[in-house]
């Protein structure tokens, strides 16, 4: 008698569960854009004769589901909780946290990447500036995994052999080191980017290797919206969102941006792009033709 | 800036076994008769069949929702940028 309550019980309960979020996928509106992914979601297929019968409507229905399944974002962080502190593993979705940051697994080096990225400098210096009299320079900007990955025992790359490797590869152009400069505090804890307000000395460094004057003075602005970056939707975990400060003056603040893709002419600060996008998205908008 | 000696290939061997421990336990545990004989053992006890009746359902839904957390993330596809 136990026994079969229990079975009972179990079937009502299992039962409910899928009926439950079956409903509530059928009836809920689908979502456009996935902001921890910044990409737009799969739209619910079209169901026609043609697409059933050539079996593309149901592997178009199985991307569809997951990707506009209710409570997405909900069942991520339940993923991520349950993958991080209660299996006890070291990542989730290739990304671990340590010391309040979260930081993205890069290991091993690819060197075949190393000499693709220098074969394509080698195209523009062919093409364009060998033989002119342009000053050409190499930097190379670590991955906060260079500052938390070993100590915390992460597989992480050896940065200098990555830097040297490329310097190799690369004998037109003068290196100009900044690593020693940096720490993890350079960084923001939820987004790969480094921290333009505490970048004055890199910037010193650069300027100095090139031979340019020193810039004139800055004021740091505070944007009011908090910050989440790229990791912080790769984790899916509850963690405090960054803030984002950046440096101008009145020269940056004079200079405008014209953007090729939409003929807008805007300043070379947009805050309103900055929260749900990059950092740099604040500022120099980096994906795109200006 | 950390600039140790690249970790020899099986490095990365020892990091997984490591991060997947607690999922290797669990499945060669799974793959004895001990789970079972525990869970028969506990259910003959006039106390632990009572538990059970309960316990077993919720945890079988838990464990579907679980399943489900897993499929969702599986269709996690990020990029860097909004416009890529």
């Amino acid at each position: 008698m136990n026994e079969k309550r229990t079975a009972l019980l179990t079937v009502c309960l299992l039962g409910a569960f899928l009926l439950t979020f079956s409903i509530w996928a059928y009836l809920k509106p689908d979502d456009a854009f996935s902001q921890s992914e910044r990409r737009k979601l799969t739209q619910k297929p079209s169901c026609t004769v043609e697409s059933v019968y050539s079996g593309r409507y149901m592997s178009d229905f199985e991307i569809y589901a997951p990707d506009q399944f209710p409570l997405r974002e909900q069942f991520r962080t339940l993923k991520s909780l349950t993958s991080l502190y209660l299996l006890r593993q070291r990542d989730t979705n290739g990304v671990y946290l340590a010391e309040g940051y979260v930081s993205r697994l890069e290991y091993p080096m690819q060197e075949d990447s190393i000499a693709h990225a220098a074969r394509r400098f080698d195209y523009l210096y062919d093409t364009y500036l060998s033989g002119t009299d342009c000053r050409l320079y190499l930097s190379v900007i670590p991955d906060k995994n260079a500052f938390l990955a070993s100590s915390h025992s992460y597989p992480a790359l050896d940065y200098g052999a990555f830097t040297q490797s490329l310097r190799e590869k690369t004998p037109y152009l003068t290196y100009l080191p900044i690593g020693d400069l940096l720490s993890l505090e350079d960084y923001y804890r939820t987004d790969l980017h480094w921290r333009q307000e505490q970048l004055t000395d890199v910037a010193a460094r650069l300027l100095e290797g090139m031979g340019a004057e020193a810039p004139g003075t800055f004021r740091e602005e505070t944007l009011p919206t908090p910050y989440y970056g790229v990791y912080y939707g790769y984790a899916a975990l509850p963690m405090e969102p960054d803030t984002i400060r950046y440096l101008t003056n009145d020269t940056l603040e004079s200079c405008t941006v014209y953007h090729y893709e939409t003929g807008q002419t805007t300043g070379i600060y947009d805050g309103r792009r900055a929260p749900g996008g990059t950092p740099t998205s604040g500022s120099s908008p980096a994906p795109s033709p200006c | 800036m950390a600039s140790a000696a690249c970790p020899p290939p099986e490095w990365r061997g020892l990091y997984y076994l490591r991060s997947y421990a607690v999922v290797l336990v669990i499945a060669l545990l799974g793959a004895t008769p001990l789970p079972a004989k525990a869970v028969q053992r506990l259910r003959d006890t006039s106390g632990g069949g009572a538990v059970l009746s309960v316990t077993e359902p919720v945890a079988l839904v838990l464990l579907l929702a679980l399943c489900t957390a897993y499929l969702v993330d599986g269709s996690f596809n990020p990029f860097l940028y909004f416009r890529f």
